[in-house]
């Protein structure tokens, strides 16, 4: 995450006086008073006519619409500026994404709250202008004026010069009043300037930046689309493997086997040994067949792309070693990807039970509970599961998190075993 | 027997040609999609035609809706449906109340020569042939209690074969015994499972698709 970065700014007075920060800061606070003069000003006038132009039917929403990005590019201008004189980094805030509708734009632009808090950044500035313009005057024109109070006092001045309460009426005093004003001037006056520069900064960093939670807000949800992204992506390359492995490896070895069969039957009974020979490639072949179509059911079976979870799952279970009852109630759709995964927990779950569980039966539940997909499978068999363990719950755990899923699996020992899933439908 | 055949990838479809022709069949149309498919079926009148499920244009279930077409337009034109996977319900679509000239195998079985001819066979003198896959789907999702576990290992295996649509004699070939056993086998499946004895293979077949569905 990006913070703001400001150039280390030196504590000490006279390291102040080395660097540029001073001169810098002090040109920004005097472009602090212009800035509410000209931009504060478009500012204030914008959001009137914004609020004013809102019953304006249709052109006044997208006015009021274009009035708050006014707000955001005066913002920007004053991050920018930030940048320039106090080298301070602001990560940048941008307005809401256009919707469909304008009615919805204008709602959106209106209840941002990052707008109000850049808004209140321009009401706030005027404070700072207002305190600014003083203080500058007090740090930078003031002291020398002083310092200069022994040179000229025994010159041209009165004989006596009225200094707030204290009367100036010999050169002692204006000397000890001069040295006191270089004093100010060289300790005070930077000390001052540092501060408002400081206070400024704050305002700047808190009200015209992202803020923390609202860029970790931001982030995240980024990070959940580009997840699901990634999910979508990766499931449409299996389906997109799986076809590739239909239309070239799998034709050609069932169009080899047929010609191999052919073979076969040409061949009749004339030569047994070519015969057998013949005869053992085509059980090869057939072997690869059932093999490549075992592999490419795990990929994505073609049944869940076509019909969805209730045939492909059916036909999971009924190829199953044990008897699986079957109950699947999803009258619409969810997402391929979400089929898809719900298809991979069921097949690695009846293979789980297969291999762990020296199961009698084992039972598959699917229904929609609002906008999530339940899926339970049970098992009566010994129990005992434990995804630490290494029984093949892991991969099953990764893949439905993979879509903010939720997973539980209660599995005492001697069973039975229930896992529950909870994914969205996507 | 005349053939119509219906297949968008031409290496298999030359293959079963190939196959077919050896076989003595006459293969009067050989097509890549479902419209071809109706068209050649008109002008030939074939024994029997062989679809895959898959086709252009939107490669889903062209076939099958053909195969549909042909069967309520022409229920003496034999249908064989080849596809990717099998489905018990295309399969209870395809069958309807008549399994008699309807056939639904998974395309794999292709290479299993003997079997996809024997099938063919079937299907085109008006019997059935059904991938033993369908035939597990429907145990899986009968709603009944675990319906088989009345009847023994071997008339399970019978059972099988005979909702395959699996002739007596092709049953005792199957299952390397005699006709006579297998007749046994038969009777003794209807008694246990309280179904009213069905003459002729069709009947079987839907007496126990009928059971296994309800």
């Amino acid at each position: 995450m990006a913070t703001s970065a400001v150039s280390p700014v030196p504590r000490a007075p006279w390291r102040l006086w080395r660097s540029p920060y001073l001169w810098l800061a002090t040109v920004h606070l005097l472009g602090d008073a212009v800035v509410v003069l000209v931009v504060g000003l478009l500012v204030l006038v914008t959001l009137v006519v914004a609020v004013l132009a809102l019953p304006l039917a249709y052109f006044g929403i997208r006015l009021t619409v274009s009035a708050t990005r006014v707000v955001y590019h005066a913002g920007s201008w004053e991050r920018s500026r930030a940048r320039i004189t106090r080298n301070q980094v602001i990560p940048p805030v941008f307005p809401p994404a256009r919707s469909a509708s304008a009615v919805q734009d204008c709602w959106i632009a209106l209840t941002d709250r990052v707008l109000w808090r850049q808004f209140g950044y321009f009401v706030l500035l005027f404070g700072m202008a207002c305190a600014g313009i003083p203080a500058i005057v007090l740090a930078w024109s003031v002291p020398p004026v002083l310092i200069a109070l022994p040179f000229y006092y025994s010159g041209w001045a009165a004989e006596r010069s009225q200094l707030g309460p204290f009367e100036i009426d010999s050169l002692t005093k204006a000397g000890v009043v001069g040295v006191l004003a270089l004093l100010f001037l060289l300790f005070v006056s930077p000390l001052l300037i540092r501060g408002l520069s400081a206070v400024d900064g704050l305002l700047v960093r808190n009200l015209l930046g992202a803020s923390a939670t609202g860029a970790l807000a931001k982030r995240v949800d980024q990070l959940v689309e580009s997840r699901q992204q990634v999910v979508n992506s990766v499931e449409a390359e299996r389906r997109r493997m799986e076809r590739d492995l239909h239309d070239g490896a799998q034709q050609r070895l069932v169009s080899l086997a047929m010609t191999l069969g052919r073979a076969r039957s040409r061949l009749g009974k004339s030569n047994p040994g070519v015969l057998e020979l013949i005869e053992q490639a085509h059980a090869e072949a057939m072997q690869a067949i059932t093999e490549l179509r075992d592999l490419t059911r795990g990929l994505h079976p073609p049944v869940l792309t076509d019909r969805g979870l209730d045939a492909a799952i059916s036909a999971v279970a009924a190829r199953a070693p044990f008897p699986v009852r079957v109950d699947i109630r999803v009258p619409v759709r969810p997402s391929l990807t979400i089929e898809s995964i719900v298809y991979f927990v069921v097949t690695e779950s009846l293979t789980n039970i297969a291999k762990h569980a020296q199961a009698a039966r084992a039972a598959i539940r699917i229904i929609r509970v609002g906008d999530r997909l339940r899926l339970v499978v049970t098992d009566d068999g010994r129990g005992g599961a434990d995804p630490d363990r290494g029984t093949g719950l892991q991969g099953l755990i990764d893949r439905v998190s993979g879509v903010d899923g939720d997973f539980s699996v209660v599995s005492p020992i001697g069973g039975p075993t229930v896992v529950t899933v909870e994914v969205p439908c996507g | 027997m005349r053939v119509v055949i219906a297949e968008d990838s031409v290496l298999l479809r030359e293959g079963i040609v190939r196959l077919l022709e050896e076989q003595e069949c006459e293969v009067v149309a050989a097509v890549g999609d479902a419209d071809q498919l109706l068209k050649a079926v008109d002008e030939y009148q074939p024994d029997v035609c062989v679809v895959d499920v898959r086709m252009p244009p939107s490669f889903t279930d062209e076939g099958l809706r053909a195969a549909l077409v042909i069967r309520q337009q022409s229920p003496q034109i034999g249908v064989l449906v080849l596809s990717q996977y099998v489905e018990e319900r295309y399969a209870s679509e395809l069958i309807g109340n008549n399994p008699g000239g309807v056939g639904y195998l998974l395309k794999d079985r292709v290479g299993d020569v003997d079997q996809f001819i024997e099938g063919l066979r079937r299907v085109a003198e008006g019997g059935a042939a059904l991938d033993p896959e369908v035939i597990s789907q429907l145990l899986v999702r009968s709603r009944r209690a675990d319906p088989l576990a009345v009847l023994s290992p071997r008339e399970q295996d019978v059972l099988r074969a005979m909702a395959e649509g699996r002739s007596n004699t092709g049953i005792a070939k199957e299952l390397v015994v005699g006709e006579g056993a297998v007749e046994k086998h038969i009777s003794n499946i209807f008694a246990k499972l309280g179904l009213a004895a069905a003459d002729g293979e069709h009947r079987r077949v839907l007496a126990v698709l009928k059971f296994l569905e309800s």
